[in-house]
């Protein structure tokens, strides 16, 4: 799988893959009109095959429910497909900003995922 | 308006006026944003990035615009998603925003079908009923047991209005036909709360 990136559109985040760290990272505000699609776009670029470490840095200003839940899908999906990968997410929120923070909370309690929380 | 007329645009629009009267002669409510007709995304885009900004002008803190910012996309989303069309294809709907020093009143209007007014009635008094931490605990369940929508919605627009305002979701319906009814919904947000 080699390096992509998906601009930041209005509504959307950026959406980067450096294959060299093998780091997915995505950026700024989530609330595309159809988050799915969005989030089924992202999914589709990925291919764990061989990949031992992955990293997902989660940096969201603000994050819409559709988004959260189809982010959520997300990760559901490369944990199921990943065979022997390793999930290290790195998410990002502003001091202060408990509502995010409980964002990243959710996804670990549902996914099993570790997380590492990091005050931007 | 630039809606071609029916008696759904006219109902919603009545609705519209009653609650932007009920505003107005509310000496200490200050409108800012009023719409009636239709939402494209870049009204959205557009009302979303301008409320943000008036609300840091005037100095409120961030933790209230991040929740105004919440409420007025899952809001205007709705509307766009999930608003009605009446026979000539008008998707009536409105969206207004009053502040005075203590808090903000959103109210977001839309068309819906009778049929599932049970459904978003039952909901909205079921999170109204809900402690915080009760509204927390639904919003996970939702969230981890929930289905996904084609639009990638799996009904978490209310228990997220909710869980941001930290108040109740007021409510009011207006019948248009057997078919049709005018739904708002109004949100409040403290400004000293966040």
């Amino acid at each position: 799988m080699g390096d992509f990136i998906i601009s930041e559109g209005k509504n959307t985040p950026t959406v980067k893959f450096t294959a060299q760290s093998c780091t997915l990272s995505i950026t700024g505000k989530s609330y595309p009109e159809n988050a799915r699609k969005f989030y089924d776009e992202v999914y589709s670029r990925l291919d764990l095959k061989g990949i031992k470490e992955f990293t997902v840095v989660m940096d969201f200003d603000y994050v819409s429910s559709s988004s959260v839940i189809c982010m959520l899908e997300v990760l559901k999906k490369l944990k199921t497909n990943s065979g022997s990968t390793n999930f290290i997410v790195r998410f990002f929120y502003e001091k202060g900003d408990d509502d995010m923070l409980a964002v990243g909370e959710n996804y670990e309690k549902i996914t099993g995922i570790k997380f590492e929380y990091l005050v931007k | 308006m630039s809606l071609a007329p029916t008696k759904a645009v006219e109902v919603c629009h009545s609705q519209y006026q009653e609650i932007y009267s009920e505003y107005s002669r509310t000496s200490k409510l200050k409108i800012i944003v009023s719409h009636f007709g239709e939402f494209s995304q870049d009204l959205v885009n557009s009302i979303t990035n301008s409320v943000e900004e008036t609300m840091l002008s005037m100095g409120d803190k961030k933790g209230t615009v991040k929740k105004m910012f919440s409420i007025l996309v899952e809001g205007l989303q709705n509307i766009r998603l999930h608003g009605v069309r009446d026979e000539l294809d008008n998707q009536s709907s409105f969206v207004i925003i009053a502040q005075d020093e203590k808090e903000y009143l959103v109210t977001f209007g839309n068309i819906i079908l009778n049929d599932i007014w049970p459904y978003i009635e039952d909901k909205i008094k079921q999170i109204n009923s809900y402690t915080e931490e009760e509204v927390k605990a639904l919003y996970m369940e939702v969230l981890t047991n929930g289905v996904i929508s084609s639009k990638g919605g799996a009904g978490l627009g209310f228990i997220t209005m909710a869980m941001k305002s930290k108040n109740k979701l007021n409510y009011r319906t207006e019948k248009i036909n057997e078919d049709l009814s005018c739904f708002s919904v109004e949100v409040k947000i403290d400004r000293a709360g966040a």
